[in-house]
């Protein structure tokens, strides 16, 4: 990754990926980037897993940092997981078979993200501070963008959150470069931009 | 008490196969309700398309899967050059049918797994 030029070099119309596990807070993120360099939102946000089920794509984020210009094309995936049973939603109030139907539609979009690994120009891999970071969903994650040379900036994410744990993802993942943040409440967020840039 | 099937593979087992054989071999031996116990890691291709080829098949019967793994990650064409001059790739994998493993935690030198039927 050259430094210098921000995670995209030289290029100036570019796409990002949100990649991680579900959530891990990508759609906030997302959702926080667009509100601060286009005003509105990208996608829906909620505590039930796989909330977002098909790659969500925000165009044309211009953003302006530290005197360089830069146009994104902002993919919001869907989060990856092996696993996906409709039993888990019917703990939040969804009703059978609109259960069933979410589970359906979150492997639909766990492929689709799959397949975007190949399309991206570079990624943010977001991990839940509070949650084991090393796990094999990250691991397959980050093996896929190293092995395509895809540039990388790891965010650990909710550092607002009691029991948020950065070190242990410096631990798992040393080689990639991270930026502590909360996306909810925006903390930091600036130093995500200056290494995006 | 159920009992827990589980498969030991050699490398040598899966070394003639190609990726997508060697994911559906490990599917199909899943979904019979084994814990395989892989003596390498799969590279982040065969990793990628595992998972992919889990959701295709995920209903309310096979939820998809566990998987954990040991050693370093290693591109496909390192791997298909040790596997072509007979030698064997490093680490080690363990993957089973989500259903049945219950926890599956991984420190990086060690994986502690707990399976079991979980009740519906």
């Amino acid at each position: 990754m050259n430094i210098i030029n921000g995670m995209f070099g030289k290029k100036k119309d570019v796409s990002l990926g949100l990649y991680g596990a579900p959530n891990a807070g990508k759609t906030t993120l997302a959702n926080k980037i667009c509100v601060d360099w286009l005003g509105e939102p990208l996608g829906a946000v909620s505590e039930v897993p796989h909330e977002t089920r098909v790659v969500q794509k925000k165009e044309k984020v211009n953003m302006h940092v530290n005197g360089r210009k830069l146009s994104m094309n902002l993919l919001d995936m869907p989060g990856i997981a092996t696993k996906v049973d409709y039993k888990e939603f019917l703990r939040y109030g969804i009703k059978k078979d609109e259960a069933r139907a979410r589970a359906k539609e979150a492997t639909k979009g766990i492929i689709e993200a799959i397949k975007w690994l190949e399309n991206v120009d570079a990624a943010l891999v977001v991990m839940d501070s509070t949650q084991d970071p090393y796990t094999q969903v990250n691991i397959t994650i980050l093996g896929n963008l190293e092995a395509r040379n895809i540039p990388v900036i790891l965010v650990a994410n909710k550092t607002d959150l009691p029991g948020a744990n950065v070190e242990k993802i410096k631990e798992a993942f040393p080689q990639y470069r991270l930026v502590a943040l909360s996306a909810k409440k925006g903390d930091n967020i600036e130093q995500l931009y200056r290494i995006i840039s | 008490m159920a009992n827990i099937k589980m498969e030991f593979v050699s490398s040598k087992a899966l070394s003639s196969m190609e990726s997508s054989a060697r994911v559906k071999y490990l599917l199909s031996v899943i979904r019979k309700g084994y814990i395989i116990v892989l003596e390498e890691k799969l590279d982040p291709n065969e990793e990628r398309l595992l998972i992919e080829k889990t959701m295709q098949i995920v209903d309310s019967k096979f939820t998809g899967i566990e998987i954990s793994s040991l050693g370093m990650q290693t591109e496909s064409w390192k791997n298909a050059i040790i596997k072509l001059l007979g030698g064997k790739t490093s680490g080690l994998t363990v993957i089973g049918p989500a259903k049945l493993i219950k926890t599956i935690k991984n420190d990086q030198e060690k994986i502690n797994l707990m399976a079991g039927l979980k009740g519906d």
